[in-house]
């Protein structure tokens, strides 16, 4: 008795291990109680029935939202980028782009492929034009060292009837 | 990776830049707007065919051949109309911001003609040409794979292009039809 009363104090001081519980339990299941113990049956009978327990509530698991995979993410990502290209593609291909020759003059469109190009073609030559004219004066420079030519052959024919003199007048 | 992103989203928004001012302006009736796309033989045949011969004649159909598109916007209003000033700065600026490289660069009385140069992609590039004589600004925009070399060479030739007569006049004549 001495020894039960030490388990209780021992149980209710949370210290007592599983096997010290079990014992309890057996204690009371065996329907030898001592009546100052019996204050505790109810307690004991309750947590033996709470055990027995079972629920229907489904598993914690079923509320913790399932965590996807690194790997089906990045395919998952894929293959909404490989989508959105496909769309940007067939939307390329499907509506043609405005037409590419044509002006506006005055705020006025005009659609006019020849007008377009000769308008063009006239600006480039324009572009040329005043370029050339830039230019001018080094077609100039070049003109003048072009004249110049025979004068330096001549002073070169003069340097060997010198050098040729010279010669004569040794011997 | 990170780096061709970032090279990509430069260029992406050098080309912007140039858009947005043709953009802007293209429709003002103050202006005249004018863009070829592919297909543009028909100023080949312009540029080589009543003067240039030979070598000349085939550089110039290949130059043509790399252009994708030519832009060209002209104003004509008074050199020192606001305007004039405004649109003159604001290019001086795309040019500037766009780290466009000074090819040419000529002022003759009264006339001056800047050519820039781009590259906007691998195989792209951005010719730009400014040019402002009396009462008048055009910018000519071309973009296509051309090299320096070759845009060099095209106006190397000048004063022999398009000289043709008559044709002034046939271009009056479409506009005003």
């Amino acid at each position: 008795m001495e020894m039960m009363n030490e388990l209780f104090e021992k149980y209710f001081r949370g210290e007592t291990s599983l096997a010290e519980e079990k014992e309890l339990k057996q204690y009371f299941l065996k329907g030898n109680v001592s009546p100052e113990h019996e204050a505790y049956r109810v307690l004991f009978e309750e947590f033996s029935k709470e055990m027995n327990e079972t629920t229907n509530l489904p598993s914690v698991h079923a509320y913790i939202p399932k965590q996807r995979s690194m790997n089906r993410i990045w395919y998952q990502w894929l293959a909404l980028a490989g989508i959105a290209a496909a769309v940007i593609m067939l939307l390329w291909i499907q509506f043609p782009t405005t037409p590419e020759n044509y002006a506006i003059i005055g705020g006025n469109r005009i659609d006019n492929t020849e007008f377009a190009q000769r308008y063009t073609a006239k600006k480039l030559t324009n572009v040329n034009k005043m370029l050339a004219r830039s230019m001018k004066p080094l077609q100039s420079l070049k003109n003048v060292r072009e004249e110049m030519q025979p004068l330096k052959t001549l002073s070169e024919v003069r340097r060997k009837m010198t050098e040729l003199q010279n010669k004569l007048q040794l011997k | 990776m990170t780096l061709v992103a970032v090279f990509f989203m430069v260029t992406a928004s050098q080309a912007q830049t140039l858009q947005s001012f043709f953009d802007k302006y293209r429709d003002d009736e103050r202006f005249e707007f004018v863009t070829v796309g592919k297909g543009m033989m028909n100023i080949g045949n312009m540029f080589a065919g009543h003067h240039g011969k030979g070598n000349n004649k085939e550089n110039n159909n290949d130059m043509l051949s790399k252009m994708k598109s030519i832009k060209i916007l002209t104003l004509n209003a008074d050199a020192t109309s606001p305007l004039m000033k405004q649109v003159v700065s604001e290019i001086d600026q795309v040019v500037e911001k766009g780290n466009f490289e000074t090819l040419v660069e000529t002022r003759d009385k009264g006339q001056r003609v800047n050519i820039y140069y781009c590259l906007s992609g691998k195989d792209n590039a951005d010719m730009l040409i400014v040019t402002k004589e009396k009462g008048e600004f055009s910018l000519i925009w071309i973009n296509g794979k051309m090299t320096k070399d070759e845009i060099m060479h095209t106006f190397s030739d000048a004063g022999k292009i398009m000289n043709s007569s008559g044709f002034n006049e046939k271009l009056e004549n479409i506009a005003s039809n």
